[in-house]
């Protein structure tokens, strides 16, 4: 039977287990959304207020579900919006499949009305990306699509449709499972590497392992937990490997990196092996490279060979799924306790404690530090709660205040540190895992960027909570300004409109609370709102993040205050 | 600043639109530029294939080529240095051409560069040039002054040696010889007689050995020195005393150069004592003018002591049954890089012999522009019709410009003792005695002494051996006088004939084809550079039977089947 393209593309995703889209119709989509009428009952579109919330809604989406996000745009202007998110995506290997309608066939390359060179536009930042130009490649090309998102190391695909593609009729078949020869994602490591890998390991004195968000794409949270408690090694994070390993365990030792923890830091540089699993060595965490970890034997396992000895040159580099690695990797692993070494990690620890939890956690006057929200929230939370953080300031202090005790519960823009990401990915997460408290911080600089996704979730009735860490500044950019750049304040200070008030328009409730006596029963209410509920905190005006490895420093040159 | 050397990139990848985008695209971010790119359709069907050219840090390419392989239509990308790879590119070079004369000039350096005129009219031709980035450059460059009104390259293409693409790691792998050595095939004499051998019933008339063996007198003396404990250690490195006296008598009695056996060195066989010579005097960088069809081997000599440069070819003149030295085309020849004119005289292949006016012309160009002239004269004594031989050694006023070499192989049956010798100024033979100490600490002991006997015995064998030779000729002369394929000049000296086929062919290809279907073999005469295409070497050097039924194959082969 002759189906069009775009009834071909609603099979794909139903077969592809598309449940959810997020979405926003125009002139070269239309087609598609016809299509999807029909579909209504079994794929729910969630109609964003702007492109850039529904990529990022798809990212918080795949992220909490881990598999693809989807999401639907128009030509043009449509396609162009993805592309911030589509980059975002790339940065923190998300799958996405990002659908885009196009001008027909024959007008392509006519500056047609709405025409944009979306493949062009989209190359350097995808994963892959295709234009179907006859709708008998949709079955195809869709299943190649998810396949190419989902698996190796995950990212974003473009899909690009010629409106001629969605219209016109052909004889539908079910693809044949996808192969594409020249695509090699690896598996299993090479045996005598882990062999070596182990043995670096078994014989080190100060080993180290540092899990990255790799660990938790692979889902490889169970492995680490046991090679850390058969090895005794201790285990830091990079920011997204942060919850794939208890906060709470005694062989956590925290995230590494420019907010990471002091002894993370300072520690590296003194560990005589390091395992990295899953992270990139991304210069936030690296510091100044010709000094990071020279005292170290470096092992690496990536599923993408492109990272091992890219920023830094290790010893020993691993192409490996990190799960199927680490599996063959523990049995090797002898029984073994580092009790000296990680106390050495405490009392960093102690030092931090000292010189910088304690004056966060303990406000003066009456003025409430950002600290001292994410604690309480951590506290009220059990640790329990799925964050999305955005950028910023807040971003860090809820990276360091928030004890995470359960995976994959924190999320945020990472790599390419988008700001306007929480609150479309906090609906994106919501929706992936309605059962789980969903709560977004964001700074009020972030807030406002992609502010206008609130009409999404009212329009949803989502019950997503979010809470605006207000200090009326773009504070990260004020805290290097005042750092690095003499304390002149160039164009960081927000005159804000009352967000209780925004809220409200948005049919949203909220409450704004500006004194520390206040928090907590304030945070309780947010907590046990039933709807979605803002909670606006006004914090103190020019708190800083600390501890700071400042740029093109070392990473044990960490500064505490 | 590091010198960045090319990286090779090899990309397979599915052939479908956009690809090379998302190669580009990689490169672009990184800000690194591409020398140069050619990609086309491969055998397997869909697949393409890349070549990238880059000139970066090593590093940065190991990095690259990982992103390039994360390309999802990119199967496979390998990285190599120059030294694994066999890589070609193709100019088309358009040149002006002002008149006759240009015309010949140009074909002339096309014909040694072995680019073929593809195109010509009036006013330009069209050269093809395929070889190296470094070939090409080296051919625009000498071009240039003609005026090169445009010029296309390909790229480059490569291909991996050996069984084909290996996985990207070759830091064990063992590295390659040098460009020049990689660039010259084996003698294509050696190959003909490797050929010629492995066909059973062959008779080759391609090797120029005597069929003589080594007179008795001089097996004698070598015998002796054997058995009196003299050839035991080292001789020094100039050869032994006696020999050297003997041998400055000899040049002064036989060649009329008054040379002391100060400048005289011993060698092992002219071969050595060539290479020793052109070691001493070239440069990377300079040249060195061989009027040709020359001694195949004085070529790949020069190239190897110029590390890939190429001799300068003049063409003699085949015109009244003689081969004429063109004297206005070799003083044209002559540039700022000039170093020295080579002269086999007698030669081989073509059996001339250099008059005194032809000497005396090049003497004057050589004093005129400061070169030097090294000499081959193996075949000295084997000039016929009661010529006798001239050196250009014995010329006043150049002798501090001339480096004689001569030997005692052909003149005394003597190709397997290996014994040459060059004479030189002292200041000369100072600098060569360098490389040839380099090269062999000594010759031979046994074989010195055997040379001795030679130089100093009676001569009366030479004079046999000639009027073998002569004999020889005489027969070549009348068998090749039964086939109309075929027009030759009359050797004047050594003991080759060189004659010229009357029909267009490959030379090379006949010469292979006569060993397999018509048993006989000969030279081909490409090899020995310009002028020399469409001949073939037969060497008389052989016992008459031999060469009469070598001929008779020859001749019945070219009447019936070409």
């Amino acid at each position: 039977m002759k189906i069009s393209g775009s009834q071909a593309l609603m099979r794909s995703l139903v077969d592809q287990g598309v449940d959810i889209i997020f979405g926003y119709p125009g002139g070269a989509i239309m087609p598609v959304y016809d299509a999807l009428y029909d579909y209504r009952e079994k794929i729910r579109h969630i109609l964003v207020r702007h492109e850039q919330g529904a990529v990022h809604a798809a990212e918080g989406y795949a992220r909490m579900r881990g598999r693809p996000g989807v999401c639907l745009a128009t030509s043009g202007p449509g396609a162009t919006n993805l592309v911030t998110g589509i980059a975002d995506a790339i940065m923190d290997s998300v799958p996405l499949v990002c659908i885009t309608g196009q001008v027909y066939a024959h007008l392509v390359g006519t500056d047609a009305f709405q025409e944009a060179d979306v493949i062009g536009i989209t190359t350097p930042i995808s994963k892959w990306n295709h234009q179907i130009t006859q709708a008998d490649e949709v079955p195809e090309v869709i299943a190649k699509a998810f396949y190419i998102a989902g698996s190796g190391r995950p990212g974003p695909v473009v899909i690009d449709i010629t409106k001629n593609a969605q219209v016109d009729l052909f004889d539908y078949s079910k693809p044949k499972k996808v192969k594409i020869e020249s695509y090699k994602i690896p598996q299993n490591a090479n045996r005598q590497q882990i062999k070596k890998a182990a043995e670096i390991l078994n014989s080190a004195e100060k080993p180290m392992i540092i899990v990255g968000h790799g660990v938790q794409i692979s889902k490889a949270e169970k492995e680490i937990f046991l090679l850390a408690a058969k090895s005794g090694i201790p285990i830091a994070s990079t920011l997204h490997g942060i919850s794939v390993f208890p906060t709470d365990h005694p062989l956590y030792v925290g995230m590494v990196g420019m907010h990471g923890k002091y002894g993370a830091n300072v520690l590296t540089n003194q560990a005589d092996a390091i395992l990295a699993v899953g992270m990139r060595f991304d210069d936030r965490v690296v510091g100044r490279i010709t000094d990071y970890a020279k005292e170290a034997k470096i092992i690496h396992i990536d599923i993408d060979d492109a990272e091992l000895n890219k920023n830094i040159f290790v010893d020993l580099s691993i192409s490996a799924d990190a799960k199927k690695a680490l599996m063959q990797l523990i049995p090797l692993i002898k029984k073994n306790k580092h009790e000296e070494w990680v106390r050495e990690f405490r009392r960093f620890d102690e030092i931090q404690y000292e010189k910088v939890t304690m004056k966060e956690l303990n406000s003066q006057k009456d003025k409430i530090k950002m600290a001292q929200v994410i604690n309480m929230l951590s506290d009220k939370t059990k640790g329990q709660s799925a964050i999305v953080a955005d950028v910023g300031q807040h971003q860090m202090i809820t990276a360091n205040y928030y004890n995470f005790k359960k995976p994959n519960s924190f999320m945020t823009s990472g790599g390419l540190g988008t700001m306007g990401f929480a609150l479309p990915a906090a609906i994106g997460a919501k929706l992936a895992a309605p059962r789980r408290e969903v709560i977004a911080v964001i700074g009020d600089g972030s807030f406002q960027m992609n502010i206008q996704e609130l009409a999404t979730v009212a329009q949803e009735h989502l019950s997503i909570k979010i809470i605006i860490l207000n200090n009326n500044y773009l504070g990260m950019v004020r805290q290097w300004q005042q750092l690095f750049f003499d304390k002149r304040y160039s164009f960081v200070d927000l005159k804000n409109p009352d967000f209780i008030q925004v809220a409200k328009g948005f049919r949203i409730d909220g409450e704004k609370v500006e004194k520390i006596t206040g928090l907590s029963s304030a945070i309780d209410r947010l907590l046990q709102a039933k709807k979605s509920y803002i909670l606006e905190v006004v914090v103190e005006k020019e708190g800083n993040v600390f501890p700071m490895v400042p740029v093109g420093a070392a990473c044990d040159e960490v500064v505490l205050e | 600043m590091n010198i960045l050397y090319p990286s090779t990139i090899t990309i397979f990848s599915e052939n479908k639109p956009g690809v090379l985008y998302r190669i580009a695209n990689l490169f672009l971010r990184r800000k690194i530029n591409i020398e140069s790119l050619t990609v086309s359709e491969i055998k397997s069907k869909g697949l393409s294939r890349f070549t990238i050219v880059v000139k970066e840090d090593p590093k940065v390419v190991e990095k690259i080529t990982r992103q390039l392989a994360k390309i999802i239509e990119v199967s496979d990308v390998y990285t190599h240095n120059d030294d694994s790879l066999i890589f070609k590119e193709i100019a088309l070079i358009k040149v002006s051409v002002k008149d006759q004369d240009q015309l010949k000039k140009i074909e002339s350096i096309a014909y040694q560069f072995q680019a073929p005129l593809i195109h010509r009219e009036d006013s330009v031709v069209v050269i093809q040039k395929s070889g190296s980035e470094e070939d090409i450059n080296f051919l625009r460059s000498v071009l240039e002054k003609f005026g090169i009104k445009e010029l296309v390259r390909s790229g480059r293409i490569a291909l991996e040696k050996g069984k084909g693409q290996k996985p990207k790691i070759t830091s064990n792998e063992i590295k390659n010889t040098s460009r020049a050595t990689g660039s010259i095939d084996v003698s294509i004499i050696k190959k003909i007689e490797l050929l010629s051998r492995s066909h059973k019933d062959v008779i080759s008339l391609a090797q120029g050995i005597p069929s003589f063996f080594t007179a008795e007198h001089i097996r004698q003396a070598a015998k002796n020195a054997i058995d009196s404990n003299l050839v035991d250690k080292y001789t020094p490195g100039y050869g032994i005393p006696e020999l050297r006296e003997a041998i400055a008598e000899k040049v002064k009695r036989e060649n009329n150069i008054h040379a002391r056996p100060e400048e005289v060195i011993v060698t092992h066989g002219g071969i050595e004592a060539l290479m020793a010579v052109f070691m001493t005097l070239l440069n990377v960088e300079d040249e060195i003018i061989v009027p040709t069809p020359d001694y195949a081997s004085h070529i790949t000599q020069i190239i190897i002591s110029t590390h890939g440069g190429k001799p300068i070819f003049v063409p003699l003149i085949e015109q009244n049954k003689e081969w004429v030295l063109d004297v206005s085309r070799l003083e044209q020849a002559v540039t700022t890089r000039t170093k020295a004119i080579l002269l086999c005289n007698p030669s081989n292949p073509t059996g001339k012999v250099y008059s005194k006016n032809e000497l005396e012309q090049v003497a004057k160009i050589a004093k005129k522009h400061n070169l030097f002239i090294i000499t081959d004269e193996m075949y000295e004594h084997f000039l016929y019709d009661g010529r006798s031989h001239i050196s250009i050694g014995s010329f006043k006023g150049i002798e501090d410009r001339v480096i004689s070499v001569f030997g005692v192989s052909k003149s005394y049956a003597m190709t397997g003792w290996r014994i040459g010798y060059i004479v030189a100024t002292k200041k000369l033979i100072d600098q060569i005695f360098k490389v040839h100490d380099s090269i062999i600490t000594c010759p031979t002991a046994v074989s010195q002494y055997a040379a001795l006997a030679a130089i100093t015995g009676k001569q009366d064998i030479v004079s046999y051996y000639k009027q073998s030779f002569e004999k020889r000729r005489k027969i070549v002369v009348d068998e090749l006088a039964k086939t109309n394929m075929l027009s030759y000049t009359m050797p004047q000296g050594a003991y080759y004939c060189f004659p010229k086929l009357k029909k267009s062919v490959n030379d090379v290809e006949l010469a292979i084809r006569m060993i397999k279907e018509a048993k006989v073999g000969v030279v081909p005469g490409s090899p020995f550079g310009l002028g020399g295409e469409n001949h073939i070497r037969i060497s008389f050097g052989c016992e008459e039977e031999v060469l009469r039924e070598g001929l008779r194959r020859l001749v019945t082969y070219l009447n019936t089947k070409l």
